[in-house]
């Protein structure tokens, strides 16, 4: 029934996601939030929405040349797409206009639609202006039209967010080039540098995928939170584990992950 | 309404995502159709994404120009190229000669131009970068200027020593926290993925934002 090598593979997926589901369900239970440790990135949305706010300019999101729903790609994007929908509704509450540049065509569609919905839930329909939402058809392209709104409408706050490839410095010099106040964040280790030499602040790897828990400031977003964590811990300790056996010269470990 | 805008968008989302997980594990030939359906119908979708992706171009140009805006010129050499380049494909076909000389003579040297500007901005955000105002800046610093001169040729030259400690940053620490931050990754991409199938992470399909609610 299994497929040959995945069987224990997917009794671990469903080991995380039972973790999920019964720390979600205990924070529901007890109804508090307890501690969540910070992330300055996440904290800093605030912060960069209210200099927008002040300054009366419009804040930029951008999921980077590779955003997409392909393998490999979905991931960082549906995280991108969860932090933009918590910054759209920020956003549009306080009469912030919203600019974004994609260059794929689903996460345009997706990116729109989450603004779209973001201002109409913040009670502030006018705020999403479709044309303000730039579909470009390339990476070049994409980097041009990022080029041309950051040199002509200068946004208060550029967020970074999904998988960036060699866009990244090219995207985050343009940001900073513009004084705007900069949230990076991608899976794409080669290009976190990048982010990092150019981005007023980062997410770390991870915390991207733990932005939209985190911010949700609710038990089921903290319940979220620490099953994801719990999850983190039972991974190392199969690998601790595993080179422990290893050292004794045991593979048992091995063999079982199909390594 | 609700119903349509909510639910289904979730429901759909949950049945193809968890058949889609499930064909990679499970070898049920019924599963693994439906799973492999759904790829091509996601394809299909793509296709429909592009043509508003297009939508969207052409509408914010038109209006741009209709409306006399600032360089609305730009707006209507845009709408031209795109035409030209449609019109072309649709006549002469896409591998045409004809269709061939608008993507290599105009097309490539500009995208070209694009990327060649990587280099200029790579230089302005390590001068960025590097400038040593805190202690985090100076590790920053530090890591890059090892690697650096290991890189060139005159490092080794210089100093042998280069070499080694440039090997050593690149295989123990480099690599060291490059593999916890893939670990970290994995999960959370799974975490993410369970708690989008669950229900638990709102990703722009309802109203709210805020990310956790259901």
């Amino acid at each position: 029934m299994f497929v040959q090598g995945r069987t224990v593979e997917f009794l671990l997926i469903l080991i995380f996601l039972a973790l999920q589901v019964v720390f979600i369900q205990r924070a529901i239970k007890k109804k508090e939030v307890g501690y969540i440790r910070h992330i300055v990135g996440l904290d800093a949305i605030e912060e960069i929405i209210g200099r927008a706010t002040e300054m009366g300019k419009p804040i930029h999101l951008s999921p980077g040349v590779y955003a997409g729903f392909g393998p490999g790609y979905a991931g960082p994007t549906v995280a991108a797409l969860s932090i933009f929908s918590y910054v759209s509704s920020l956003a549009a509450s306080k009469k912030v206009p919203i600019l974004a540049s994609v260059n794929d065509a689903s996460s345009y569609a997706a990116i729109d639609e989450a603004v779209r919905l973001a201002c109409e839930s913040a009670c502030s329909p006018e705020s999403y202006r479709p044309e303000n939402i730039q579909y470009y058809a390339y990476g070049e392209a994409l980097l041009t039209g990022v080029f041309g709104t950051m040199t002509r409408m200068k946004p208060a706050g550029n967020f970074l967010i999904g998988p960036f490839g060699w866009d990244a410095v090219v995207q985050g010099e343009l940001g900073a080039y513009a004084n705007a106040m900069q949230l990076g964040g991608t899976d794409a280790f080669s290009n976190l540098s990048m982010l990092a030499a150019t981005c007023d602040f980062l997410l770390i790897g991870e915390e991207i995928f733990a932005a939209g828990a985190y911010v949700s400031k609710d038990p089921k977003g903290a319940g979220a939170l620490r099953g994801q964590d719990v999850s983190k811990l039972t991974a190392v300790v199969i690998l601790v584990l595993g080179a422990l056996l290893w050292l004794a010269g045991s593979k048992l470990v091995f063999n079982m992950l199909g390594v | 309404m609700r119903f349509i805008r909510r639910d289904l968008p979730y429901t759909i989302l949950v049945v193809f995502g968890t058949l889609a997980l499930l064909s990679y594990y499970v070898a049920i030939p019924a599963i693994e159709a439906v799973a492999g359906t759904s790829r091509t119908w996601v394809v299909v979708i793509g296709a429909f994404a592009v043509f508003l992706g297009a939508l969207n171009v052409i509408r914010t140009h038109a209006v741009r120009a209709y409306q006399k805006k600032e360089n609305w010129w730009l707006s209507v050499w845009l709408v031209f190229i795109y035409f030209s380049m449609v019109i072309a494909g649709l006549l002469a076909g896409t591998g045409s000669a004809q269709y061939k000389w608008m993507y290599a003579a105009m097309y490539t040297p500009l995208a070209q131009g694009v990327v060649g500007t990587l280099g200029l901005f790579l230089v302005s955000a390590a001068y960025r970068a590097f400038k040593i105002r805190t202690s985090e800046s100076l590790v920053f610093f530090l890591g890059f200027f090892l690697i650096a001169v290991r890189q060139a040729s005159i490092g080794p030259l210089l100093w042998p020593g280069f070499e080694i400690i440039g090997n050593w940053v690149t295989l123990w620490p480099s690599t060291g926290t490059m593999r916890a931050v893939t670990i970290g990754l994995a999960i959370g991409t799974v975490a993410l993925a369970l708690r989008t199938l669950a229900r638990y992470e709102k990703i722009g399909l309802e109203e709210g934002g805020i990310v956790g609610g259901g």
